[in-house]
C-alpha cells in the first residue's frame, strides 16, 4: 500500500510539474502566525514563544465551475524554515488544499476548503551542551528527518481591487476533528494573477 | 553520537502515581500532574496520548529502585534523594533517575521522582502550585524522551525561572519529533516513521484523495491545446 501511494504520487506530481509554466496561475506571498489562539492567550512577554510569525510563497489556480463557484487548488510553502532554539534542527512546512470559492459579490468572494500540512524536521544528530542540576550536560538532537502530515481546513475571504491584484485572509485549522489538538494558523496573503 | 532514541513504543501512554511520601495534599498532587499531562496531550504535531492511572501504584520507591517495578512509567516523591546516587536535594526540584531503551531505541523503563526530603530547600511542599506543575510537566517530558532545551523561556529548560507551565515552539517541536503525527501513515517520503500503520486511516485515505484531486486539477487545467486555424 506504501509503495502504491508512493508511485501514485510520483506520477501525479510529474503531471502537474509538467504544465508548471503554463498560463493561468497565481502567485501568492504573504504571512502566516501559528497557533493564533495560544498567542492571544499567552502570557505577556511569551507570544513569540508559543507561536511563529512565517511568510508564505505559494501558487494556487481558479477553476470556474459556475457564475458564482470556482475551485481553487493551491499549495504553498512557509519561509523562512523555522530554526530550532540551538540552530542545529530546521523545520520546513508546506501545505497543499483544495477550496470551494463563493462569489458573494464582484471584488468578494468566500473560500472554504480541506487540505494537509506537511512538516519536516531535519536534524543531524549534533552534540549540544546544556545545564543539568549544578552542572552541565551533554545533549544530543535527533540524528534522524521526522515529517508530519495533519488534516487541514481552510476558510477565507479575497477582495480583489484590481483585475490582477487581490488580498486574501483566512484561517487554516490543522487537526480540526480532534478538540484537544486542534490549532488554528492566520493567514494573510496577497494573490497576484500571473 | 546523536539520538536515535525512538521515546516509547505504544501511542497510549499511562503513567502510574504513587503519592506515599509526598509532601503536597493527594489531591493537589493529581490536579498537578493531569495539567502537566493536558499540556503535553495538546500538542497537535504528536500522536502520544498520556493518561493517568486513577488507581494508586502499588509500586514504590524500593521497587522503583530495584528496577522491578512494572507499573511505569511510575511518578512517586522520595524523602531520601541520596538513595538514587549522588543528588543535591537542595537544588533538585525533581529528577529522572532511569531512561532504559531496549535494543530497537524503545524506552521501557523511566519515571519521574519529587523531592519530599525534610528539610531539603528544593523539597515539594516549598513550591507554588505553579511551580510544581512545572516541575511535574519538564520531568513528563524527560520520560518522555527530551533532553534541556538552551531556551530560558521552555519548559524543559534545566532551571525553574516562572511560577507557570508553559509548552513553547521549541518543545512541541522536540516532542513531534519523538512522536510524529502522520495522517498518511508513512506512505510518503524517505524519513524514518519508526511507528507504522497496519492499514492506512480513514482521515489518511480522505487526505490522500485531496492531494490527488489537487495536484490532478492543477495538471489538467494548465494544459492549453492549440487549436488548428
Amino acid at each position: 500500500m506504501k509503495k502504491f501511494s508512493l508511485w501514485i504520487l510520483i506520477f501525479i506530481s510529474s503531471l502537474s510539474a509538467s504544465s508548471v509554466f503554463a498560463a493561468g496561475w497565481k502567485l501568492q506571498v504573504g504571512a502566516s502566525v501559528s497557533n493564533l489562539e495560544q498567542r492571544l492567550s499567552a502570557p505577556p512577554g511569551f507570544a513569540s514563544k508559543v507561536s511563529e510569525i512565517q511568510g508564505l510563497l505559494g501558487v494556487s489556480k481558479s477553476l470556474k465551475i459556475s457564475n458564482r463557484f470556482s475551485l481553487r487548488p493551491e499549495s504553498f510553502v512557509l519561509l523562512p524554515w523555522r530554526k530550532g532554539v540551538d540552530g542545529t534542527t530546521l523545520t520546513f512546512t508546506s501545505h497543499a488544499g483544495l477550496s470551494i470559492d463563493i462569489q458573494i459579490s464582484k471584488p468578494l468572494s468566500l473560500g472554504l476548503g480541506n487540505g494537509l500540512l506537511w512538516e519536516m524536521f531535519c536534524s543531524r544528530g549534533e552534540a549540544v551542551n546544556l545545564g543539568n542540576g549544578t552542572g552541565t550536560s551533554t545533549f544530543y538532537t535527533p540524528s534522524r528527518w521526522t515529517q508530519v502530515v495533519l488534516p487541514t481546513a481552510t476558510i477565507s475571504l479575497e477582495w480583489k481591487f484590481s483585475k490582477r491584484v487581490g488580498l486574501q485572509f483566512g484561517f487554516l485549522i490543522s487537526d480540526y476533528l480532534n478538540s484537544n489538538k486542534r490549532r488554528v494558523r492566520g493567514l494573510g496573503k496577497v494573490v497576484i494573477d500571473l | 553520537m546523536g539520538s536515535n532514541t525512538f521515546g516509547w513504543k505504544q501511542k497510549r501512554l499511562t503513567f502510574y502515581v504513587n503519592p506515599t511520601h509526598c509532601t503536597i495534599p493527594e489531591s493537589e498532587l493529581y490536579q498537578r500532574i493531569d495539567n502537566a499531562i493536558q499540556a503535553w496531550n495538546g500538542i497537535p504535531d504528536t500522536d502520544l496520548e498520556i493518561v493517568r492511572s486513577t488507581t494508586v501504584a502499588t509500586d514504590g520507591d524500593s521497587e522503583f529502585r530495584a528496577k522491578t517495578a512494572t507499573q511505569v512509567p511510575l511518578i512517586l516523591c522520595s524523602q531520601q534523594l541520596s538513595d538514587y546516587g549522588s543528588v543535591d536535594a537542595n537544588a533538585i526540584l525533581g529528577f529522572v533517575p532511569y531512561f532504559d531503551e531496549n535494543a530497537e531505541g524503545y524506552v521501557y523503563y523511566s519515571g519521574l521522582v519529587l523531592n519530599a526530603q525534610p528539610g531539603a530547600l528544593a523539597e515539594l511542599s516549598q513550591l507554588a502550585p505553579g511551580e510544581v506543575e512545572l516541575i511535574v510537566g519538564h520531568e513528563i517530558g524527560h520520560v518522555l524522551g527530551l533532553g534541556h532545551s538552551g531556551d530560558p523561556d521552555s519548559l524543559m529548560y534545566f532551571k525553574l525561572n516562572k511560577n507557570f507551565l508553559l509548552v513553547t515552539q521549541d518543545d512541541q517541536d522536540g516532542i513531534s519529533q519523538l512522536y510524529p503525527r502522520n495522517v498518511l501513515g508513512g506512505a510518503l517520503g524517505c524519513a524514518s516513521v519508526h511507528r507504522t500503520e497496519t492499514r492506512l486511516p480513514v482521515s489518511g485515505l480522505l487526505a490522500v484523495l485531496v492531494l490527488l484531486i489537487v495536484l490532478f486539477l492543477m495538471g489538467r487545467f494548465s494544459f492549453k491545446t492549440e487549436q488548428p486555424l
